[in-house]
């Protein structure tokens, strides 16, 4: 590893050239010899957190890097559709954390309770307290607990949102497998900014392939806070093609908003008062930057966290950087994808700034696919960069998948799909495909 | 999987009619480690690829130059789907220090045996 970083170095001096040498004359016994070079934490272990550590920790293997993780594995929102659909476990979500151990980054699985900005500290679960030069946040999404009326953290027991990884997601597959043939799967979906912009469609795609093999009589209702969605014409074009007219998709002009949830009875109201009775009720519900931000007074007003796009240092706290679904960061969609790259540019900021130089231009990518039936995968590209210092999408570039493909170019996506996870959990986790 | 590795095989071979003269690399604006960072996530760390998509590390750095400008000239090789999309938002600058970056970077183990 130290063999890479060196030669990492020694590659970018060689490409900055003539003008960037002066200011990194240093030589890599230079950097060596800063011990404790600084100390970082990292709060969440997902793809923006462990990304960061890792990426932190190969860039200055000198620096002192503690993530503070609850979890001893984490369970990815990306891919538990197809959990649904029958085409993988669930423990083919789960991801550990031995690849950060060896590369020297302190690993603790506690919750991190609070946030004090000016002592510059963490305060963990279980009392210890953490002193940190810089901080990174990658804590996800909460759910606004009652901003749906109806939709509490006991409703969820009942009508499971399963918009993070873990017990929701395994009730919902449970709920799914013991529904008779001929129920109504509802799915009310909200509006934006949410995680996964493309998620309760690939959703309602896997739980249509699900049907379609296992329960053909029964029907899909979608009931959506918006007037579109990502990808939609590709959606509708598959959802025809496979599932004919088993998915009804509601807008929010035909009164698809969901106001109002009674999870006992498993039915949802909407706008304009017409009642829709569930045999399984999935709500997607509103959602903010998950509790830590606000403890580190890190969040404003919308519940999001806003951002210094070159470098994803909050706005309002000096050396708190946060990346990931937490984040306001429009264009950019809350996906794992970006979560990851967020957290490179984060880490390349922040070691710029020990090492006293400025941060480097950064690049951002998204590459989202998604599946509508076992060998049929659509994807999404995105290539962002900054306009008077602005967070823009590059003009001409990306875009989603030619809408007259051939059937193998669908199939290849769906395959590429898979290598997609598998790469991003080996670049996150280090880990294996499972 | 064996139409993959056929694929990329051919659009490497494709790619080599494309190699333009390298352009210098406009110094400051560039990290070719940061640039390259958004790679890993379907390439893998480092280019070392886990899965069906192909590892990039260890290649001739004049092919993944003329493969890049292949997809960023819209004449995308057989067997890809989304590479254009993303390498039409890229400098023919950032193209060079991105094939330099990785052709330089140790292949993956199981691509030297030739296999994935």
């Amino acid at each position: 590893m130290s063999t890479h970083s060196k030669f990492s170095r020694r590659q970018t001096l060689a490409l900055l050239g003539g003008a960037g040498a002066g200011a990194l004359s240093f030589s890599m016994p230079a950097i060596a010899q800063q011990q404790a070079a600084g100390r970082v934490v990292v709060v969440g272990g997902g793809f923006g957190g462990a990304t960061a550590a890792k990426y932190l920790k190969r860039g200055n293997p000198k620096l002192q890097v503690t993530l503070v993780e609850p979890g001893k594995r984490f369970y990815t929102c990306p891919f538990t559709n197809l959990h649904f659909a029958g085409l993988r476990t669930f423990e083919q979500q789960g991801h550990g954390y031995d690849e950060l151990r060896s590369l020297g980054v302190q690993v603790v699985h506690e919750l991190a309770k609070d946030i004090d900005n000016k002592k510059k500290t963490v305060t963990l679960a279980g009392g210890r307290v953490l002193p940190y030069d810089k901080l990174v946040l990658s804590p996800g999404i909460d759910i606004r607990w009652g901003a749906l009326a109806g939709y509490d953290e006991a409703a969820s027991q009942l009508a499971p949102h399963a918009w993070q990884a873990g017990p929701q997601t395994t009730l919902l597959k449970k709920q799914l497998d013991t529904m008779p043939d001929g129920g109504l799967f509802i799915l009310s979906a909200p509006a934006n900014p949410f995680r996964c912009p493309p998620g309760p469609y690939e959703r309602i795609s896997m739980v249509g392939h699900y049907f379609k093999t296992k329960k053909p009589k029964s029907k899909i209702l979608v009931l959506d806070a918006k007037e579109n969605f990502s990808k939609q014409p590709l959606f509708q074009d598959g959802w025809k093609k496979f599932y004919g007219d088993m998915i009804e998709w509601v807008p929010l002009s035909k009164d698809g908003k969901v106001v109002k949830v009674d999870a006992k009875a498993l039915e949802v109201e909407t706008e304009f008062g017409k009642k829709h009775k569930a045999a399984v009720l999935n709500v997607v519900p509103p959602q903010k930057a998950g509790f830590i931000a606000d403890r580190a007074g890190v969040t404003n007003e919308s519940g999001w966290v806003p951002i210094k796009p070159q470098t994803f240092e909050s706005t309002q706290v000096a050396d708190i950087y946060v990346v990931g679904d937490a984040t306001s960061a429009a264009p950019m969609p809350k996906s794992g994808f970006v979560a990851n790259a967020q957290a490179k540019v984060a880490a390349a900021a922040i070691l710029a700034s020990f090492a006293g130089r400025p941060a480097s231009a950064p690049s951002w990518l998204n590459t989202c696919y998604s599946l509508i039936a076992p060998d049929y995968g659509i994807s999404v590209a995105n290539v962002y960069g900054l306009e008077d210092g602005k967070l823009v999408e590059l003009k001409g570039t990306g875009g989603v998948s030619p809408r007259q493909a051939s059937d193998d170019f669908r199939k290849l996506e769906a395959q590429y799909g898979v290598g997609w996870y598998n790469a991003i959990a080996q670049d996150t986790w280090g880990s294996r495909p499972a | 999987m064996q139409y993959l590795r056929h694929s990329v095989g051919a659009a490497f071979g494709f790619g080599l009619f494309l190699v333009a003269g390298a352009l210098p690399v406009s110094a400051q604006s560039i990290d070719a480690a940061v640039l390259a960072g958004a790679c890993a996530n379907c390439h893998g760390t480092d280019g070392r690829s886990p899965g069906v998509i192909p590892s990039i590390a260890g290649r001739p750095e004049a092919v993944l130059k003329g493969q890049l400008r292949a997809f960023k000239a819209e004449t995308p090789p057989p067997g890809t789907t989304i590479m254009n999309r993303l390498l039409k938002g890229h400098t023919d600058e950032q193209i060079d220090a991105l094939a330099k970056y990785y052709a330089q970077l140790k292949p993956a183990p199981a691509a030297t045996k030739g296999k994935k």
